[in-house]
């Protein structure tokens, strides 16, 4: 029934990221639990792997943090989208589905047919 | 899930234990959330955690993000850093460059104050701070001088004899000892000559100063004490580059000095002076040019006071343990060269040290003391300034109040406004300290032409030391001034300033009053200075000085390092004489052994039926040997009985004239004409006084007095022969003179350089410190005054304008127009006044620091203290009068229609 999950793509997990906290600011868990949940479990997320991409996304000023508290009082990191972020990730989505189509394309074409002989 | 309101989050340098905290704590929530999510998933407890755990990727993981986190915030904060500031900038520019006349203001207050105080720094330094060049270990350097105390004399003197020099050089407390001697040696001959200023120093001085050379070798200590028929010779650095052109091959080079030759050995290294700041160009041999028979004579006779000693202390040896050595071994040398015990018992000799260190050496001058105080000035001047700066920023605050209240709605944080506010005043006082080193570029040079004139100054007036001090300044002055208005503009009163659209607030106006008060007190403390000063200068101007040095000329022949016997100097001078005399340019001349502002002469005098000769605390008695028309040339008056003439010759009847003191300690109560002296000796021949001359000065015009015997030239004893011409000359005295140079020069064949000099130079050297000083804060207390006048005026006006409507609703409502604008002025006077009460506290109270450099002046001089107080008042009246007019003419109609 389930499927093995598969690693996310070199370069792809800060895109992922953003995506998640486009939707609303969110801390390094829910992020965690909303790629999760959108690939249904698809996508194999090495956890660590998230915070780096928090960090490094906040040190270009993708998206900003400040100490928050959940619902349940415990201290959280709370990280919000920025203008910025936003703009790359509209400029990430682009290429990668451009690309992504274009390996598509090239991996679903079906194999040319030998054309008739002259003659 | 409660959302925090997500600011934006400015980054502060987390420390690496916080950062560490930080990442743990995300970690930690994740592992715990996950292993819920695992349980509700259906796994036990203990295994749900385990598996958290591994998912996450243990201390490796741990590692790595903290890692990441690091790198985080360093390239967060340092570009943060980086782009705020070059915002705050470019957003400061915009804005002074917006307010142009306030920010001309303030940048010529701070580069007035901080350059006024940069100069005096940089004399400061030089004067007292810094120790003279390229010499090892000054504080171990000492500078001796010997109290003689006697029945006749009590002397103390730092020129000495080259007998003492052995006593301490015999002495262990030494490490070397050396004498070197102030001479002025003629370059070349003929009419290219010129004179140079050159030191005679036995060969350990170099050694004992601990300097080498830049280039060649220094005289040899070991070498024989004979000097070769070529004596050596070591010129200073400014000296081998102009004169010997700088070249390589000067060493070895002959030289033509005083008259004969000399052969360069070496150069000192650039800046050497030795221990005293003037420049020196060239080092001789201390006995070059000098005959067998004066050397024995030097080296022999103890009181042949002609050189100075230098010494350097043996480590571990304290000044004071080596000053009692040294003293018992100067008592040691009397005994041995044959004084009798009685007598050196009695004389005890004494020795004092001071240190080559310059606030040693010249701490104590009233040159350094009245540049301590005027660098005290400077400081209050930067105060004003500085005051005058915060108020202007204070009143840019109230009027940009508006501004800041939208900023801070707007959600700027006060850091950052804060921030904002500082890096303006950092961008004024940066302009303002820029501007600072043209005005500490002029005052230096000024203080060089005039305190400092004659000190070795090489180079650019600004030196590394200087633009430290200034930047420092400049910078503590921008922080000084911003800061407070800074923080009282962050925190502005938001809905009041919102509403009423920026009116001053209570407290910030209380400040700005209170720097008004500090201003005027400033201000009145300043002028009473300069009175206190100026009145000094004016009794200094009017003290008599028993002489009239206008139009005298005082020329010596230059012999240093030629040899000529006693007879023939006698000839030359009595040649240089008949020459002056017969020059129609020349009122009168006279020959004399010495004259006041020179060097004198104590010698013993015995008065028949006097024990012990009553002396003065000058010392004395002091000797001089004239010719005839010396008093009448000098403008001394003779009070009583004739001054001497032609007839009192070798061979008649030996003479003398006392001046007023010996007239008044030896004989009081009775004429002392008629009355005898004898010189030198107890069997001496007995000299009747024929005349009592006026007092007049021996060294300097602030003295006590002195008593003085004086004989005629041709009766005087060999030692005391005239060696100087004064001439009394007709017309401009600084034309007269170059006149008398050259008649002079040509009065007999082969003279050696005729130097001339006048006399009111010597005296107005003298005058100098007390001149500038007076000059000085003259300056100093004007700047502080318009300064204070431009504060008060700056507010009041600011304040009349804020208040337009205020004053347009009274006079509407029946104000009369002069009470308004009498309002403001008492305004003003008032704050004038309460700065006046202060200041006249702050004189009382520091007031006694000043006394000493004041000349018959009383610290408390009550016309001083009323005048300065006036100019406050009077001031602080014209200050507040025009905004005070502008209160008065204020049109209601057009007042209310303001808003």
């Amino acid at each position: 029934m389930t499927r093995p999950s598969l690693p996310v793509v070199k370069g792809m997990l800060d895109p992922l990221v953003l995506r998640a906290l486009s939707w609303a600011p969110m801390h390094g868990f829910e992020i965690t639990e909303w790629i999760e949940t959108r690939s249904s479990g698809t996508l194999d997320l090495e956890e660590a792997a998230v915070y780096q991409s928090l960090y490094r996304l906040e040190a270009r000023k993708h998206i900003t943090a400040e100490w928050g508290v959940t619902a349940n009082n415990r201290r959280a990191r709370y990280y919000q989208v920025t203008r910025e972020g936003r703009e790359w990730l509209r400029a990430e989505t682009r290429s990668w589905l451009r690309s992504a189509e274009a390996v598509t394309a090239v991996l679903t074409e079906p194999p040319l047919t030998k054309a008739p002989a002259a003659g | 899930m409660k959302r925090p309101s997500i600011r934006r989050w400015i980054s502060l340098p987390l420390s690496r234990a916080a950062r560490e905290r930080e990442v743990d704590a995300e970690i930690a929530l994740h592992i715990a959330l996950r292993t819920q999510r695992l349980v509700e998933q259906g796994h036990a407890m203990n295994s749900a955690q385990l598996e958290a755990e591994r998912r996450f990727g243990g201390t490796e993981a741990r590692l790595s993000l903290i890692h990441h986190a690091h790198d985080r915030d360093t390239t967060m904060t340092t570009h943060e850093w980086i782009e705020n500031t070059i915002t705050d900038l470019r957003f400061t520019v915009r804005q002074l460059l917006r307010a142009p006349t306030f920010t001309a203001a303030a940048v010529a207050t701070i580069a007035l104050g901080v350059g006024a105080n940069a100069t005096m720094f940089g004399v400061i330094d030089r004067l007292l701070l810094q120790p003279p060049a390229h010499v090892r270990a000054p504080e171990r350097v000492m500078l001796p001088s010997v109290t003689f105390t006697s029945r006749a004399q009590h002397h103390t003197q730092n020129v000495l004899s080259f007998p003492i020099f052995r006593d301490l050089e015999s002495d262990s407390s030494f490490l070397g000892v050396a004498v070197f001697s102030e001479a002025s040696l003629t370059l070349g001959s003929g009419q290219s000559a010129r004179e140079l200023n050159a030191l005679r120093v036995t060969p350990a001085y170099f050694a004992v100063l601990g300097v080498r050379p830049s280039a060649g070798f220094f005289f040899d200590p070991t070498a024989s004490s004979e000097v070769p028929a070529v004596p050596e010779v070591v010129v200073s650095e400014p000296f081998w580059r102009t004169t010997l052109g700088a070249s390589t091959s000067a060493i070895g080079q002959n030289i033509e000095l005083g008259g004969r030759l000399y052969r360069v050995i070496g150069i000192a290294p650039r800046g050497f002076t030795g221990t005293d700041p003037s420049p020196i160009d060239a080092w001789i041999p201390y006995a070059a040019g000098a005959t067998t028979a004066e050397i024995a004579r030097w080296k022999s006779e103890r009181q042949w006071y002609s050189l100075q000693l230098v010494a350097r202390l043996r480590d571990g040896v304290t000044p004071g343990a080596a000053a009692a050595t040294a003293s018992r071994a100067i008592q040691a040398g009397e005994l041995r060269d044959g004084d009798p015990a009685d007598r050196v018992r009695k004389r005890k000799s004494t020795v004092t040290f001071t240190s080559a260190l310059p606030r040693d050496a010249r701490g104590a001058t009233a040159a350094s003391r009245v540049t301590v105080l005027l660098a005290a000035m400077s400081l209050f001047v930067l105060l004003l300034a500085c005051a005058n700066v915060t108020n202007l920023q204070l009143g840019r605050a109230i009027r940009r109040q508006r501004e800041v209240s939208i900023r801070l709605a707007l959600g700027v944080g006060r850091g950052r406004l804060i921030r904002l506010l500082l890096t303006e005043s950092a961008v004024l006082a940066l302009l303002g300290g820029l501007v600072a080193m043209g005005v500490a570029w002029w005052g230096t040079a000024l203080m060089r032409t005039t305190l400092l004139a004659g000190w070795g100054f090489e180079g650019s007036p600004i030196n590394v030391r200087m633009l430290g001090y200034t930047a420092a300044v400049a910078l503590g002055a921008g922080l000084l001034t911003g800061l407070f208005p800074a923080l009282q503009s962050s925190r502005p009163d938001l809905i009041t300033s919102l509403r009423t659209g920026g009116q001053p607030a209570g407290s910030r106006g209380n400040l700005r009053s209170w720097l008004l008060v500090t201003q005027s007190a400033l201000a009145l403390v300043l002028l009473i200075g300069t009175g206190l000063f100026a009145r000094s200068v004016k009794r200094i101007e009017s003290i008599p000085l028993g002489i009239d040095p206008e139009r005298v000329v005082v020329a010596t022949l230059n012999t240093t390092g030629r040899t000529y016997d006693a007879a023939t100097l006698t000839s030359m001078f009595s040649a240089l004489a008949r020459a002056a005399s017969s020059t129609p340019g020349i009122e009168r001349a006279a020959l004399t052994f010495s004259l006041p502002f020179g060097a004198t002469t104590a010698d013993a005098i015995y008065v028949p039926g006097i024990d012990t000769l009553p002396l003065t605390a000058e010392g004395g008695p002091y000797v001089n040997a004239v010719g005839p028309d010396y008093f009448v040339t000098l403008g001394t008056p003779i009070i009583a009985g004739r001054a001497f003439t032609a007839d009192d010759r070798e061979g008649a009847a030996p003479v003398a004239i006392v001046n007023q003191t010996a007239a008044r300690l030896w004989w009081p109560g009775e004429s002392a004409l008629g009355k005898c002296v004898r010189f030198d000796d107890k069997t001496a021949p007995c000299a009747t006084i024929i005349g009592i001359a006026a007092n007049s000065r021996r060294q300097s015009i602030i003295e006590d007095e002195f008593v003085q015997v004086t004989a005629p030239a041709a009766q005087a004893s060999a030692w005391a022969q005239p060696r100087i011409l004064l001439a009394r000359v007709r017309g401009n005295p600084t034309v007269a003179m170059k006149q008398v140079q050259r008649i002079l020069q040509t009065a007999a064949p082969g003279l050696p350089y005729v130097s001339v000099e006048l006399l009111t130079n010597r005296i107005a050297v003298q005058k100098k410190s007390w001149r500038l000083g007076a000059t000085m804060f003259g300056v100093f207390g004007m700047l502080a005054i318009i300064l204070a006048a431009i504060g008060l005026y700056g507010v009041l006006a600011y304040d009349v304008s804020q208040r337009t409507r205020e004053i347009g609703v009274r006079i509407a409502l029946g104000g009369l127009p002069t009470r308004i604008s009498a309002h403001i002025v008492r305004q003003g006077v008032s704050v004038a006044g309460a700065g006046c009460v202060l200041g006249l506290a702050a004189a009382l109270l520091f007031g006694s620091r000043i006394q000493p450099l004041l000349f018959q002046t009383s610290r408390l001089d009550p016309t001083v203290y009323v005048c300065a107080l006036a100019v406050i008042l009077l001031t602080s009246i014209l200050a507040s009068w025009i905004p005070a007019r502008r209160a008065g003419r204020v049109d209601p109609a057009i007042a209310l229609q303001s808003d």
